[in-house]
């Protein structure tokens, strides 16, 4: 599992652990069942607070991505991966037809969403 | 206590070793000139020398500092200063009794010298030792003057006096002998009881 | 079971020309905590209250949900104190260091202290007179970390050791707490040091502690930003923390959601944070 916090970032560092281990976990290089790191040792690694990454793992459990066991420590959820990823890609699907609501609206074609689209990726990498 | 009389020991090698060359040389001077009378007063001011030692590097180092992060406690501490005296008050009992047994060959006059050898080391540093916790290792200086000036003039009277002495004891029944004998060690010990009570509450109040 | 290492209430300690307290906080189990403070604040007052090495004048202390005024020596066991200067004889040879530690201690792993002189390359038979500051440091805290501590307390130990040091201790320290049941307690002001890996940071400044907050919601809570005093009289007064004034505008530390969404902010270290506040509070009201 790879995790690069960046100090510079505008996202808290537990939003940026959290992102991290969630797109792990939805795109499958976290397989279902597999066992995170405990908190104190992630938060020694990563030189950050024991509470950043407890919040991190708390909202990843609030959110169905990961089961903590009292005393054995945390596992990603056994049958949420595909229902995740589904609803991930519901998601997109829901912004993209309100993008192509909004494109019609003003008058924008496909080509020029198209192209607006790349741009926007530029900008998402950046940040 | 094994701890703090283990660090005694291993702190301040060189010293003792000089400590032990000196006594060993006036103890030589003194039986070579027939003086063994001496030799128990050697063992009485050894233990105030040891005393000055320890609380000097501990001062230098700031010792109790670190000490009392220790579960080491105030009392045991209190108790590991007096504990050489207790040993060379011992020694000094035996060698008082030999020295004197042999040089006056009366049981009685020996016994009530050996008891003021075991006494002396003990009532001298039961004396030095709260002063010194009270006010540090640096008026140690003065106090080991007045105690060693006072002990100085003890010896020459004893030794003027001798003579009278041992036939003073001599005219007493044996066991009355005995029974100051007892009271003069037991007199110790409660001046070393009370020195070490003193010097806990001293300690106890203290900050470091 | 007790959550709280240590609890501290309504602790005052009077000296002439300084007074520490009424001072109330708690350093629960389980993490790093920094105690942050001018030179002077009265932190070491603070800690050596902690571990009875000064007396009160009021208050109580429990270590362990014990309290401390009931004195028990053997607490000491776990206990692990490292200070800024060793405090130990300058002729004893570290291997002696290590035998009156054993003879001390009742609960002294040998081995464990051998392992940590290996690590630090600490020769057993050097005297301590003859060890760098940085080597003195590295056998208090092999001292420290030899008896089975619970709670290890360092005042100002790693002041005028290089940040190579630093950061080697700081993974110790690290280590020291994946065992959920270790608190540290670590006072000192060179916070960069502390940025990394505090869970909480406590202020103390002129004797009375100003906050103790977890260090993640102060990252969160404060912010920089550089303006000229135009744009400043604009402000929503609440939002300034601390400012320092020079010849081409000022440099402010601010609330971060009491700005204005177009204000340009940077993050702000916790040594920003501690030097703001206390200029803030020397020359005008804050709100913290």
């Amino acid at each position: 599992m790879n995790i690069q916090i960046s100090n510079a970032s505008n996202d808290p560092i537990y939003v940026q652990i959290k992102n991290q281990i969630k797109s792990a976990i939805i795109s499958g290089s976290m397989a279902a069942g597999e066992q995170l790191p405990s908190i104190r040792y992630l938060a020694k690694e990563l030189r950050v607070s024991v509470i950043t990454t407890k919040r991190a793992y708390d909202e990843l459990e609030a959110e169905g991505f990961i089961n903590s066991v009292q005393g054995r420590g945390s596992y990603v959820s056994l049958q949420n991966e595909e229902f995740i990823r589904e609803e991930q890609l519901r998601k997109v699907e829901a912004s993209l037809l309100e993008a192509i609501k909004g494109a019609k609206l003003a008058g924008l074609s496909m080509k020029d969403l198209k192209e607006i689209l790349d741009t926007l990726e530029g900008v998402e990498d950046d940040a | 206590m094994k701890a703090l009389l283990y660090k005694d020991l291993v702190s301040s090698k060189s010293t003792y070793l000089l400590l032990l060359i000196m006594v060993g040389v006036i103890a030589g001077i003194a039986i070579t000139q027939g003086a063994m009378i001496i030799i128990p007063f050697i063992f009485a001011y050894i233990p105030m020398i040891l005393g000055a030692i320890s609380f000097g590097y501990e001062s230098q180092s700031e010792f109790p500092k670190f000490l009392f992060t220790t579960p080491i406690s105030r009392t045991t501490y209190v108790k590991s200063k007096y504990c050489f005296s207790v040993l060379f008050g011992i020694m000094a009992f035996v060698s008082g009794l030999a020295v004197f047994g042999m040089e006056y060959g009366s049981l009685d006059f020996a016994l009530i010298m050996a008891a003021t050898s075991f006494a002396v080391p003990i009532i001298f540093v039961a004396l030095q030792i709260p002063f010194v916790f009270e006010y540090g290792v640096e008026k140690e200086g003065i106090i080991m003057v007045a105690t060693y000036a006072v002990l100085f003039i003890t010896i020459r009277l004893v030794g003027k006096h001798l003579n009278r002495m041992m036939n003073l004891v001599q005219t007493m029944n044996r066991i009355n002998s005995y029974l100051i004998s007892v009271a003069i060690v037991a007199g110790a010990i409660c001046i070393l009881v009370v020195s070490i009570h003193m010097s806990c509450v001293i300690v106890k109040r203290k900050e470091y | 079971m007790m959550h709280n290492a240590i609890e501290i209430r309504n602790l005052t300690k009077n000296y002439k020309g300084f007074s520490l307290g009424p001072l109330d906080f708690t350093i629960p189990k389980g993490c790093m905590v920094g105690y942050i403070g001018e030179n002077g604040a009265g932190k070491s007052t603070t800690l050596k209250a902690i571990l009875g090495l000064i007396h009160a004048d009021s208050g109580e202390i429990k270590i362990f949900g014990n309290s401390t005024n009931e004195h028990e020596p053997e607490l000491m066991n776990k206990i692990g104190v490292v200070f800024d200067a060793i405090n130990l004889p300058a002729d004893m040879k570290v291997q002696e260091v290590g035998t009156f530690c054993k003879l001390a201690f009742t609960t002294w792993a040998e081995n464990t202290f051998n392992d940590y002189l290996k690590r630090f390359t600490l020769p057993d038979d050097k005297k301590v007179k003859a060890l760098s500051r940085g080597m003195k440091m590295k056998l208090s805290l092999s001292i420290a970390l030899s008896h089975q501590a619970e709670l290890l307390i360092l005042d100002e130990a790693t002041s005028g050791l290089d940040p190579v040091v630093r950061d080697e201790i700081l993974d110790i320290l690290l280590d020291f707490l994946q065992d959920e049941n270790h608190t540290v307690l670590i006072s000192s002001h060179i916070l960069s040091d502390l940025e990394k890996a505090a869970d909480y940071i406590a202020f103390l400044h002129n004797g009375k502690l100003l906050f103790m907050e977890e260090k993640d919601l102060l990252v969160e809570r404060y912010a920089l930003c550089s303006l000229d005093d135009e744009t400043i009289g604009h402000l929503d007064p609440e939002a300034i923390v601390g400012r320092r004034r020079h010849a081409f505008g000022q440099d402010l530390l601010v609330i971060r959601n009491l700005m204005p969404k177009s204000i340009k902010l940077t993050n702000a270290s916790i040594e920003d944070i501690m030097v703001y506040i206390i200029k803030g509070v020397e020359s005008e009201s804050v709100a913290l």
